[in-house]
Formats: structure tokens, sequence, C-alpha cells
């Protein structure tokens, strides 16, 4: 049995599994399937889409040159059976594989360092930047009396009578403000609907 | 690139991939060869005008200088530098015959791809020069200026393709 790589993608591609494509000089082209060979026939290049193997190798996402990763290949060179020989290379690909995780740990934990830091930085440097989005509550509220009074006064210039009645309301009772502020608003909120 | 079409996309119509074509550019030979092909009815242009690059035949040696110029020949043109994407680099990008793929991109850093800038330069020259003197007007055919000077005086296949040219003209 032998597992091929997908053209597009580098995933492993199973007998029975995937399309093939036989150019005319007859290059044989392998894909997983139908969305990697779709994508071939529409010429995407695959080290630009970021859920290829070749970009991420590319782009330095992954470990791409290593020690560790040269070992599978293909030797064209029959080997005639030896028992000591499939022991000590069973023994040998579980230690490479060790290896290669731990390496490939390391490499990650590399490429994410500062990582917090950095982001840290620029959150800081964004609240420095904006000091107002610490005080977002007040200033919210800080707006929504402007707009209530800029309301008010439009009013006043209409119907003279009942915005008198809440300026005074408003005078008065200056330590429920917000409470009446709130009140005052579902009010405009019902007359608005009405007028509608 | 324009719309998508799946009747673009059908391998029956499928062009030639940028790997082969970059093998062309790196052999002077193989550029000659598409440079003076032999007249074909069945090419657009007869085959005298071909883009490499693009591998494109284009009808007149006017739409082959135009063509130069287009956007689609430059994005071409950046395309083609660099290691072109084959079925090696997929398989070293999974861990198989990484040594393979490796000495593959020294090779191309160190000797191919050098040389193959140094064609393009030469066959821009070439083009460049060759083009130069176009005109619009110019009738579509490469003898037709001969014909004018020198009256038939040649072989029985020459003077068959002749006579078909007459077709053409009138």
């Amino acid at each position: 049995m032998r597992i091929y790589q997908c053209h597009f993608c580098s995933s492993p591609v199973y007998p029975g599994h995937g399309i093939m494509f036989v150019r005319n000089d007859a290059k044989e082209f392998r894909f997983c399937r139908s969305k990697c060979h779709k994508a071939f026939k529409q010429r995407r290049n695959p080290r630009k889409l970021k859920w290829t193997k070749a970009f991420r190798k590319a782009a330095g996402k992954e470990l791409a040159v290593d020690s560790t990763l040269t070992f599978a290949q293909r030797r064209n060179v029959p080997v005639r059976y030896n028992r000591e020989l499939v022991a000590t290379t069973l023994k040998a690909m579980a230690r490479i594989e060790e290896i290669r995780q731990k390496r490939e740990r390391a490499f990650y934990k590399n490429r994410m360092r500062g990582n917090k830091e950095r982001d840290f930085l620029r959150d800081k440097k964004l609240v420095e930047s904006n000091p107002e989005l610490l005080r977002v509550r007040e200033i919210e509220i800080a707006n929504a009396m402007a707009k209530e009074q800029a309301r008010e006064e439009a009013d006043a210039m209409e119907s003279m009578d009942e915005d008198e009645e809440e300026m005074e309301i408003d005078s008065e009772e200056e330590e429920e403000e917000q409470k009446q502020k709130i009140m005052l608003k579902n009010r405009k909120r019902n007359s608005k609907k009405i007028a509608f | 690139m324009g719309r998508y079409s799946v009747k673009r996309y059908k391998t029956k119509r499928r062009t030639k991939d940028l790997d082969l074509i970059y093998d062309d550019l790196s052999s002077q030979d193989k550029i000659q060869k598409l440079l003076n092909q032999p007249l074909d009815e069945t090419k657009p242009g007869l085959g005298q005008h071909y883009c490499i690059h693009c591998a494109k035949y284009c009808e007149t040696a006017m739409a082959l200088k135009t063509h130069l110029k287009t956007k689609v020949h430059k994005r071409r043109v950046k395309e083609l530098k660099g290691v072109p994407y084959t079925q090696e680099v997929a398989n070293a990008a999974a861990g198989l015959n990484l040594n393979k793929f490796l000495n593959r991109v020294e090779q191309i850093n160190k000797s191919v791809g050098p040389n193959k800038e140094n064609n393009e330069a030469l066959l821009k020259d070439h083009l460049d020069t060759t083009l130069r003197d176009i005109k619009s007007t110019e009738p579509t055919l490469p003898w037709a200026n001969e014909q004018k000077e020198q009256p038939v005086q040649e072989q029985q296949p020459v003077q068959q393709e002749q006579s078909n040219t007459g077709t053409f003209m009138g």
C-alpha cells in the first residue's frame, strides 16, 4: 500500500480516496478531495492559500527544515529482509518521532514568545491614547442628557405648555435626575409613536 | 481574472502549466524553437506570434506588441519568478523527500534561476528590436512583404501555401 501526498495541500491520500489528474506529459497529480482538485483547476497558487502545508511552511508557521524531517524518503533500492534491521528501524522511528515532536513544540513556543507582552502593550497604548474608553458609562449618560435637553428645547418651541411643566420638574428634583430622565425618555418615545 | 465559469476550468481546456513554462524559459533551445515555429494553419496567426510567458498565440505582431504591455502579461512574468510549484514541493511540505527538494531549490537559486533571468532579458531585447517598427495597418501574413519584393521562385510545398494565402488575402 502506498500513501501519496495531495498535490495541493500535501495531506496524505490513502487508497480509494481522492482523484488523480494526469497531465498530457504523463505527470500525475493526486488530490485528497474535491476542494483541492477544484482549486487546482482554477489555477490557485497553493503558496498563497493559508490552509495548505506549502503556505504554512513557506510563511514560517511550522518547522520546515530540520534533520528529523529528512528521514522520510523514497530510496528506490530494495533491501533484503532482516529481523534485526526491522527491530532497530522501528525503535529509531519511535525515537525520531519523539524528538520531532519536542522540536516542534519548542518551535511553536518560540514563535508565540512575547505575544502576551505585545498584546498587553497594544491594549495599554490604546487605553492611554483614548482615555474616554475607561469612562464609557459617564459619557453615555452625559450624551443622553445633552440629547434630552436639545429635544426639550425643540419641543418647547412647538408646544409651550407641556414643556414648561417638565422643565419645572427637572429643576426641582435634581437628586432623582436619572430616574426622571428615563421617565421623560419614555414619555417622549410614546408621544413620538403616537405622532407617527 | 474575469468571471468564474466552469467551462474555463475544464481540464479539457487546460493551458500550459507554470512549471513547464519555467522549463521553457530556462533553456535557450526551447525559446529558439518557440520563437521560430513552422507555419501552422490551425494556430492563431499561423503560430508566428507566440508569447512564451503566457503560452499564447497572437494573431498579429501588433497584438503581440500590445499584449507585452498588458497587466495580464506582467502578472504572469511575476508569477514565473522563484521556485515553480510542483509535486516535489508538495511532498517536501509533508516531510517526504525533503533533501531532494532542498537540492532542487539550491540548484534553482544558483544556476537555473539566473540562467532563466538572463534568457528573459535576452528575449525581451529580441522582442523589443523585432517589434519596434510594427504598424497597426500591417498585413497579417508574415510573408506578404516578401511576396511584393520577390515574385514566386520557390519549391512546390511553399507554392501550395502561397496559393492558400491568396484565398486568405482575397
